[in-house]
């Protein structure tokens, strides 16, 4: 038994307490910072008094523990408060464009693994190769997100235009939302040219997302393969007779993959922060757009509702690398 | 997009071939689903793409602030109260006509007759009164605004009188302005405000075909009151980056955009099929000087400060030219605009009157700057010029960036730095909005509001002075006298160093060049105005 219930209730503890943590210090940081969000919710022609109504109204006459509590209150039924900017519903906004920014994130998850892995263990067993490859992955790694992007977009959208600047899907086409996931639900309804339309629109945002996380799997993939290549066990499957491919895909990169799941974990949280630019950038309409105009307009609520879904992901996607690591490597416990 | 399609015909003919008769068949139909999606983003007349620079995240035209620009879509579904013409002259629209009561603290408002929601039902004064009831209660953005309007009666299918607290010369301009749109009662009732948001029926002349993050397609309203407009579907796309806007135009994808850095601008202005128009608009870049400092408390200081300042030199060599010089709050068209007042570039006077302050370039006055970067354009280089400017006549600027929600709290609780560049809108062209509430003591917008909640001290001792010569503004009753005295106002303010008009902003549009289209000066981007 890997992961015994002790185990999980003890997580879960944490993981209430990381969640407390994490949305308090954003609930005060951002409240703390200079920067009066009635101001820029208010129009010429205001009188000071209505400027101190809307204060009340949004209860920002309150010391910041009262503020954090209703806050809190308001959670547990489910309320995350009206946006003090677009006044709609905090929630729903997010879940609006959370499927976008998931997307997003699980593509350049699959390639950067897909790619990263592969490459990782090529430049492990072929130095010719390996040279080239840690070249190229340090480039991958010096440039920023925001910069691939813009690389990217130039080069493929604006010279060679074989692929959308911006946006989700081609205009005109409509997929009905199941999931919010386009390329799933474009799937599952059996849509197939809005299925080549997502992926045509998801290829260079998820790409320019995806570079540096790939650079990082293959060059801690690639020193982690060369050490267990070495070891005893593999020497002893050689001489049992296995293929190289086996030995290699199979036995080897089992063992091998454990900080590359750990780096994943890590990383996904990592994709999800960068995506706010990448967003901005190809035009793409997720929670990181929302984020950057909420950050500039002060927009509390809705800063707070975000930054809340980001926790819970980081907190439940870090549990299932745990438990990820049990079935990877069995003689893992958690207890 | 024919690219995608002539490479994916070549990538999956040739896997085709390989894969025998029943693979080619699966292939070639993928292909031809490929082709049509290609060509259905291809550019058709009767749409017209605007990669849009502005997040739409609601539709509900009350509920929050915004910029002159980004209200656009709006000002697509729904129609204002009155029209607002180029040179910045409220026209009739919804309200056909308008009277001012006795000691002008009423209002009769004349609805016009025959126009028709999108839902076919018909606009009436109570569609009218309703939508000002709904303006002016909190939390909508401009309720404050609306206060001023203490009684709306519906006096018949077409009438409407509003009730005033005081005269406010400020409501006529402001029923062309910002969140001045006309709802219907009963849609509105019916969705409450959260639902109309995503799914608003107006009188403009389109309609919302869908709304989704990111994507606003609307298609025109065959029965719009001023006859239907000439391309039938627009899609306003939301490219928030500038540099994918310009490869947005560029690659074909989009028709239309604005707000492109300078460089792209003059770039795509040449690139064949598109064209570039540059517009000034209401916008007019100022710095703002508090006086609860002791340096800037000084006339000499603040004047000198705007000597040294050679504004034309901004405008050629910052901005490339994408910029108009300007003397007071007041641009040209504005109400107010005093066409022969100028302020000069004298760095020699500059120096006397720092010399007379106690200050030289060797022993300069020292003050910090705040300024924003990306928020307008070029607004860091603008300041960092000027700095640059002031260092040759020896005031020793230390520039610190800022964002806006700072550059609020900074004004509103008195810790502004020395100086504050700051971009002022107004695309009433009315002096209330531009001089007066960037001016007056008693603005919660001005410097002064600051220095009253912290009951710092005025250095300058003109506070007081500055009220008596601005109220007029907001108070007097005969329109001529108000706007002489705004003219007055204006060049006072500037005279007495309390603020440094720099340039009127110019907005940067690029289009495909069938597209027939005059941008307008408040920055507006109207579709209905467009054809190819």
């Amino acid at each position: 038994m890997p992961i015994t219930s002790y185990y999980l209730f003890k997580r879960f503890m944490q993981s209430v307490i990381a969640f407390l943590g994490a949305t308090f210090i954003s609930f005060v940081i951002f409240r703390v910072l200079p920067g009066d969000p009635v101001s820029l919710m208010v129009g010429p022609g205001v009188t000071e008094q209505y400027i101190a109504e809307l204060r009340a109204y949004y209860r920002l006459d309150q010391p910041l523990i009262s503020q954090y509590i209703y806050w809190l209150t308001d959670l547990f039924t489910l309320n995350l408060g009206k946006s003090f900017r677009y006044g709609a519903d905090v929630a729903t906004l997010i879940l609006e464009r959370l499927p976008a920014t998931l997307e997003l994130v699980f593509a350049s998850l699959i390639i950067a693994s897909l790619l990263g892995i592969f490459t990782g263990v090529v430049a492990a067993v072929k130095r010719r190769i390996d040279t080239f490859l840690q070249t190229v992955s340090l480039a991958g790694l010096a440039i920023p997100h925001f910069l691939w992007a813009l690389i990217l977009v130039v080069l493929f959208a604006a010279i060679l235009r074989i692929a959308p600047a911006s946006g989700r899907l081609d205009l005109g086409l409509v997929i009905p939302r199941i999931t919010g996931f386009y390329l799933i639900d474009s799937i599952i309804t059996g849509n197939a040219e809005a299925f080549f339309s997502a992926l045509k629109h998801i290829i260079l945002p998820a790409f320019s997302l995806a570079i540096g996380m790939m650079t990082l799997i293959q060059r801690t993939l690639r020193s982690r393969m060369i050490d267990v290549l070495n070891e005893d066990y593999i020497l002893t499957e050689r001489m049992k007779g296995h293929s190289e491919t086996y030995i290699l895909f199979v036995r080897a990169l089992k063992n091998a993959l454990m900080p590359v799941i750990t780096i994943i974990g890590i990383q996904f949280v990592f994709l999800l922060g960068g995506s706010t630019v990448v967003e901005k950038i190809f035009g793409w309409p997720g929670i990181g757009n929302l984020l950057f105009t909420a950050v500039q307009y002060r927009d509390y609520t809705l800063i707070q509702g975000i930054i809340m879904v980001y926790a819970i992901i980081a907190i439940v996607v870090n549990f299932l690398i745990d438990i990820l690591y049990t079935y990877i490597n069995p003689r893992v416990e958690f207890k | 997009m024919l690219g995608v399609g002539a490479a994916s015909a070549v990538i999956f003919g040739t896997a085709g071939y390989l894969l025998g008769s029943r693979g080619r068949e699966i292939i070639e139909r993928t292909v031809t689903q490929i082709l049509t999606v290609t060509q259905a983003t291809e550019a058709k007349p009767s749409r017209l793409v605007i990669a849009w620079p502005f997040e739409i995240v609601t539709l509900n035209p009350y509920r929050y602030s915004r910029n002159i620009p980004s209200e656009s879509p709006m000002a697509a579904i729904f129609d204002r109260f009155l029209s607002q013409d180029r040179d910045l002259i409220q026209r009739p629209g919804v309200i056909e006509s308008w009277e001012w009561g006795p000691e002008k603290t009423s209002l009769d408002l004349r609805v016009r007759q025959g126009i028709k929601f999108h839902d076919g039902t018909t606009l009436t004064a109570e569609d009218v009164a309703f939508s000002f009831q709904t303006m002016k209660t909190p939390p909508n953005a401009y309720a404050g605004v609306w206060r001023v309007i203490s009684d709306i009666e519906v006096k018949g299918p077409y009438l409407v009188r509003l009730t005033l607290s005081r005269y406010d010369p400020s409501i006529i301009p402001w029923m062309a302005f910002l969140d001045a749109f006309v709802v219907p009662k009963h849609v509105w009732e019916r969705l409450g405000p959260d639902e109309f948001g995503k799914k608003p029926v107006g009188s403009g002349p389109y309609k919302v075909k869908s709304f989704k993050p990111g994507l606003l397609e609307l298609e025109r309203f065959d029965d719009y009151w001023r006859g239907p407009a000439p391309i039938k579907e627009v899609v306003f796309k939301e490219v928030l980056d500038p540099r994918s806007r310009a490869v947005e135009v560029e690659a074909g994808t989009s028709d239309y955009t604005l707000e492109v850095d300078i460089d792209d601008f003059e770039r795509l202005s040449k690139t064949p099929g598109l064209k570039g128009v540059a517009q000034p608009v209401t916008d007019v870049a100022i710095l703002m000087i508090p006086t609860y400092y002791p340096e800037t408390g000084n006339i000499n200081v603040r004047l000198a400060m705007h000597y040294a300042i050679d504004k034309e030199a901004i405008v050629k060599r910052i901005l490339k030219g994408y910029g108009r010089v300007v003397h007071t709050t007041e641009a040209p068209g504005y109400r107010a605009y005093v066409p022969d007042f100028s302020f000069p570039y004298d760095p020699k006077k500059a120096s006397e009157l720092l010399a007379a302050a106690g200050y030289s370039k060797t022993n300069p006055v020292r003050i910090t700057a705040a300024t924003f970067k990306g928020n307008f354009p070029r607004d860091y280089e603008v300041m960092q010029a000027i700095v640059a400017m002031w260092r040759e006549v020896g005031i020793e600027a230390e520039l610190e960036v800022i964002t806006l929600a700072q550059h609020f709290e900074m004004r509103n609780t008195g810790k502004m730095k020395h100086v504050h560049f700051y971009v002022w809108s107004n695309a009433t062209g009315d002096p209330i909005n531009s001089l007066g509430h960037s001016q007056w003591p008693d603005s919660p917008f001005s410097t002064w509001r600051g220095l009253r909640e912290a009951k710092l001290t005025d250095y300058s001792g003109l506070m007081e002075e500055a009220r008596q010569v601005i109220n007029p503004v907001f108070f007097e009753k005969d329109e001529e006298k108000r706007i002489a005295a705004a003219k007055y106002a204006a060049k006072w303010v500037v005279e007495k160093g309390l603020v440094i008009p720099l340039y009127q902003a110019v907005q940067l549009h690029v289009m495909k060049s069938d597209i027939k289209y005059d941008p307008w000066p408040q920055g507006w981007v109207l579709p209905y105005y467009m054809s190819r």
